[in-house]
């Protein structure tokens, strides 16, 4: 079918993510290329990401960046040399921004990554299985959706000594159940559909039929709320961070250094805290962007609405 | 499924839940590699003393007798004492709760008060300026890390202008010169009770940052929930037929349309509210408030875990309550939506 190929002019978005969502009509693809601000988003997002790993050959500073002190150069203000500034220990901040890039996004990937594929693999086996196995699977997932789950990480990250993969650990622990309602909500609902039914009646074993059927065919609602979630990761992280239970100095991270621009706020240095929070808020605007556009074009009561 | 058994079965679930969270939680804090007494006694203790100590909390039961035990003093509302500062906890609770609670309840309040009109009139101007500048206020809204605008709002308000206060909740002056009589613990209710109107006033102004921040995130949300069930229940066919009639626009939106539009958002306020619980966290550290927040990351810092156990038994208590409380509300006003 014609309208089954996503034509060459269909826009970055279109091309990058429509395979990735299983989208096919040229409509969606459409509604998805005319919104500039999702596009931006996606732009402003990769251009992050490749200088965060490029970080080391983009700054002269790399390392200051890693965290090498530069006491004579002790709260520049932002100028030629130093775009940012320089921070309490004369670091470059701009160098600090980019180190500090790997450290968050990284930490955000690796929370919705390991949430996700939690999250999903028990939602798919249990809608699918259903039976006692659901009840409790249900059950422990309502038990950890009424943690608080700011304070559940706080705990957890503070009483395995705070770290980043701790930090990253405990955050994922809040995560996970949010994937299982969803694919456990869409697992059922392709259990009942004729080719799932086919595959069964031909004797196909159960998790083979989850692995090759239900799982693939459930992972576009997921994948919306992952870009939705990446977003929220990177908050949460850099909040954990900001409290002292997240990333330890001299590592580099947008919200620890959040967290030592605080200290200097009364004495008028405004730079400390503003540039490495800017790029919380901006990444997050990004994926929050990008989610809310995938969502819509997914989503047709969304996009009419 | 009727109405009793409906209600009876959320209870078991909500019970089943907070037994669960208990659980959780104490073995965390029981299999910490640190020595609960050590914590207790302090680093310099004789063995004696700690040996006083392991009898005076005791250590040495079993854990399952350990945490029976501890289930029959919470359910007595004994929660505890803090091994810092050896207070009784629920002591320590009912002075930083209210504080707690006046900068949840009055941005739960900015939520309503503003979400729900701009997400209506947002819906009614819908793909117009207006619309567009509100979903991207709004999308802003939820993705500013609290604790970075609670730092920007203190340089410009504080550091720049000089209009509002840094932190705090009371001015130095007024807490040695016209102290609040505590009453509820609220100190606009208590001032205001006690005609302290220089203290009134003086707390409004420490209220307003911490407020801001905490409200942000709820007020975006609800405006956008308001503003997508509006739309939803703008295409039903009530609403043509209300047009079709002749009612005015704005009693259509505000009349017809919004009470059946704030069902969605009944629940997302329920989930606001809670966020604002822990969200106050951040805020109260960065504000110096003296609430719930400021008490349990103390004790995180102090590794002080029977405060830390109560504070999260108590705020997933309150978490499992007000969705208890938002799915009746629902299955009372909407008929349509099936006991289970």
């Amino acid at each position: 079918m014609l309208e089954d190929r996503i034509p060459p002019s269909t826009g970055l978005l279109g091309r990058l993510f429509g395979p990735l969502l299983g989208l096919r009509s040229h409509r969606t693809v459409r509604t998805f290329r005319r919104d500039r601000l999702a596009t931006a988003s996606l732009i402003f997002l990769l251009l992050v990401i490749l200088a965060s790993v490029a970080a080391p050959w983009l700054t002269p500073y790399a390392d200051q960046g890693a965290g090498e002190p530069n006491i004579l150069e002790k709260f520049s203000p932002p100028g030629l040399s130093h775009p940012f500034g320089t921070d309490q220990l004369g670091r470059d901040i701009l160098a600090r921004v980019l180190y500090g890039g790997r450290t968050s996004l990284l930490a955000a990937f690796s929370i919705v990554l390991i949430a996700l594929l939690v999250g999903t693999a028990l939602g798919a086996l249990a809608g699918y299985i259903g039976g006692w196995f659901d009840e409790v699977i249900m059950r422990v997932t309502d038990i950890f959706l009424a943690f608080p789950p700011l304070l559940l990480a706080i705990t957890v990250a503070t009483v395995l000594e705070p770290n980043l993969a701790n930090a990253i650990f405990a955050i994922a622990l809040t995560w996970w159940p949010w994937y299982t309602r969803i694919a456990r909500g869409q697992a059922i609902s392709l259990s009942e559909r004729a080719f799932v039914q086919a595959a069964q009646g031909l004797g196909a074993g159960e998790l083979a039929v989850v692995r090759r059927h239900i799982v693939p065919n459930l992972m576009t609602p997921v994948l919306v709320q992952a870009t939705l979630d990446l977003g929220s990761a990177i908050i949460t992280v850099a909040g954990l961070s900001f409290l002292g239970v997240g990333v330890q100095p001299p590592t580099a991270d947008w919200g620890a250094m959040v967290s030592e621009g605080r200290l200097f706020v009364q004495s008028g240095v405004w730079w400390l805290a503003t540039f490495p929070g800017l790029m919380i808020f901006l990444s997050t605007l990004a994926f929050n962007l990008l989610g809310d556009s995938v969502q819509i074009v997914l989503d047709p009561r969304a996009r009419n609405g | 499924m009727s109405v009793l058994a409906f209600i009876a079965r959320r209870l078991a679930l909500a019970l089943l839940v907070i037994v669960g969270v208990i659980t959780i939680t104490f073995t965390v804090s029981n299999v910490v590699p640190n020595d609960p007494a050590q914590l207790y006694a302090g680093a310099r203790a004789r063995p004696e003393q700690l040996e006083a100590v392991r009898e005076h909390l005791r250590l040495e039961d079993p854990l399952p007798r350990q945490f029976i035990r501890y289930i029959g003093n919470v359910l007595r509302g004994d929660l505890g004492e803090s091994f810092k500062t050896r207070r009784a906890i629920s002591q320590d609770l009912r002075t930083f709760f209210p504080a707690t609670m006046e900068l949840v309840l009055l941005a739960t309040l900015l939520a309503l008060t503003i979400g729900i009109p701009v997400g209506v009139v947002s819906a009614s101007q819908r793909g117009r300026m207006l619309d567009s500048i509100a979903r991207v206020v709004t999308i802003a809204g939820v993705s500013i890390p609290s604790f970075w605008l609670a730092i920007l709002l203190q340089l410009l308000f504080f550091s720049a202008l000089g209009w509002l206060p840094l932190s705090g909740r009371l001015s130095r002056e007024i807490m040695l010169g016209q102290p609040i009589d505590p009453v509820t613990g609220f100190y606009l209710i208590d001032a205001a009770v006690t005609a302290n109107w220089a203290a009134w006033r003086d707390a409004l102004a420490h209220l307003v940052l911490p407020v801001v921040v905490l409200a942000t995130y709820p007020v975006s949300l609800v405006t956008r929930m308001t503003r997508a069930s509006t739309i939803e229940v703008l295409g039903e066919p009530y609403i043509r037929t209300a047009r079709a009639a002749g009612l005015p626009p704005h009693r259509v939106l505000f009349g017809r349309a919004l009470k059946n539009a704030l069902l969605p958002v009944l629940t997302v306020l329920g989930l606001t509210f809670a966020y604002s619980i822990t969200g106050a966290v951040l805020v109260e550290v960065i504000f110096a408030w003296p609430g719930v927040g400021k008490y349990v990351t103390d004790a995180i810092i102090a590794t002080d875990f029977p405060v830390i156990l109560a504070v999260t038994l108590i705020v997933t208590v309150i978490y499992v309550l007000i969705n208890l409380v938002v799915d009746l509300l629902q299955a009372a006003v909407d008929p349509r939506i099936e006991l289970r």
